[in-house]
């Protein structure tokens, strides 16, 4: 099935085709770019490495967001200080932690820098206040320090420890 | 065998070349490759996620400054990325202050945790008086937290008081010394002036400062200075204005205003200045306030 007009088709790595709005797929900056260069996209266009149910959840965030302001480029300030997410953003994150890593990679290779954000926030959020054992355990990272060398960092940093 | 974190932190640098290359041939898509032998099977996609340097550090990013400074001891990758990435340093304060004006300034949360508790660092006014008096810090009274905060290799000792530049306007120190007084401008680490202060040269002027007057109260004044490309921290460190001035207290004799010399300078100016506190004094400082 080609797309037409303002109707684009998306096909995933497991070859499922999912039909999208022009405006909603350009929240892709890799897509945006891509359309750019072809001027019209008659084809299905693959993205390998994003099963269906990924995608579908890629789109709703893209739907959702279709007329939020371009990202301005380097906010850092602003980026760095909040781990506020809004509450349609919080709800679209509850999900089990697999998928919302596949969503993070699936933002990435898709270039959708909200999107990313949001993913990356979450994730922050599982890791504050956490103590470096218990971030191990919810991502499942083996510890790689020598007892001398944890002592030593945990040493460094105990000024800091809460108390 | 896992990477060592120098090892990680070779790895790291090469990805990072790598991609400069990238942007020079303009090839501008996301990093989407993850960086080899991190994890031993990157079975799940938060080890995949993880893997990809540049996504670690967008999430590493978003953590308030203790939970950053205390995901380096997760693993060696995790210790290696915080090391290698530029933002994530600044973030602790590790690097030297931008030559930007563009950021609001931010006071390192050293100072309202240990020395002067409850001020405010996130949004400080552009002019502070921070008042300290030792006996009145609870980690004073105890003795692991000042072990831990005092400790030789101390994170805190590295990092700088602020994201923007401070320099040490005046500081009412010691003037006069026994023997050998460099030490204090060897430890304080101040070479080329008062600029770029770190956290543990202004935590030695405050010590040498509370040593010599016999005191345990001081107080470290900021004032926001607008230059014309940036702004900066001017500060100054003295006695408390509700306390008798020590000025007074030691045969009249001035303090001393170190706006344009260094402390090197001052203290190398006339040899025959003693300064009435010894050098373990100030090493072991909990030692030392325990009088």
């Amino acid at each position: 099935m080609a797309a037409s007009g303002n109707l684009l088709t998306f096909v995933s790595a497991d070859n499922v085709h999912i039909e999208v709005e022009r405006d909603v797929a350009e929240r892709s900056l890799l897509i945006k770019n891509m359309l750019e260069d072809l001027g019209e996209a008659t084809e299905d266009i693959p993205i390998p490495n994003v099963n269906e149910p990924v995608l579908r959840k890629v789109i709703e965030w893209c739907r959702h967001h279709k007329n939020d302001p371009p990202a301005s480029t380097e906010d850092e300030d602003s980026r760095r200080k909040t781990t506020d997410i809004d509450e349609w953003d919080q709800k679209f994150t509850q999900v089990d932690q697999e998928m919302l890593f596949e969503i993070i990679l699936a933002a990435n290779y898709l270039d959708i820098k909200g999107l990313l954000d949001v993913g990356c926030k979450t994730v922050a959020n599982m890791i504050k206040g956490k103590s470096p054992e218990e971030i191990r355990k919810t991502f499942n990272i083996q510890n790689d320090f020598t007892p001398e060398e944890e002592d030593q960092i945990r040493r460094e940093n105990e000024w800091a420890e809460d108390r | 065998m896992s990477n060592t974190v120098e090892e990680f932190r070779e790895l790291i640098k090469e990805r990072q070349e790598d991609q400069s290359l990238d942007i020079q041939m303009a090839k501008q898509s996301r990093p989407t490759t993850p960086i080899p032998g991190i994890l031993p099977t990157q079975t799940t996609k938060a080890h995949e996620t993880i893997a990809i340097t540049e996504l670690l550090v967008m999430i590493l990013l978003h953590l308030p400054f203790e939970s950053l400074l205390h995901s380096q001891q997760v693993c060696r990758y995790f210790k290696a990325v915080i090391e290698e990435s530029r933002e994530l340093r600044r973030a602790l304060f590790l690097e030297p202050p931008r030559e930007s004006c563009l950021e609001q300034p931010k006071l390192h949360p050293f100072l309202s945790r240990v020395l002067c508790p409850g001020t405010m660092c996130d949004a400080p006014p552009a002019s502070l008086y921070q008042t300290g008096s030792l006996i009145d810090h609870p980690w004073y009274r105890s003795k692991d937290l000042r072990r831990a905060i005092t400790y030789e290799k101390a994170s805190w000792r590295r990092m700088f008081p602020s994201n923007i530049p401070c320099s040490v306007r005046e500081a009412t120190i010691a003037p006069s010394r026994t023997e050998e007084t460099s030490w204090l401008a060897a430890r304080a680490d101040i070479r080329e002036g008062f600029e770029a202060v770190t956290l543990e040269c202004l935590w030695d002027i405050v010590v040498a400062y509370l040593a010599y007057w016999r005191s345990d109260k001081f107080e470290v004044t900021w004032a926001l200075a607008d230059g014309p490309n940036m702004r900066s921290w001017k500060v100054s460190i003295g006695e408390p204005e509700d306390i008798p001035s020590p000025t007074a207290s030691i045969n009249g004799e001035p303090y001393m205003d170190l706006s344009k010399r260094t402390l090197q300078e001052f203290l190398d100016e006339d040899p025959c200045r003693c300064v009435d506190l010894v050098k373990s004094e100030v090493n072991e400082w909990p030692t030392l306030v325990e009088w």
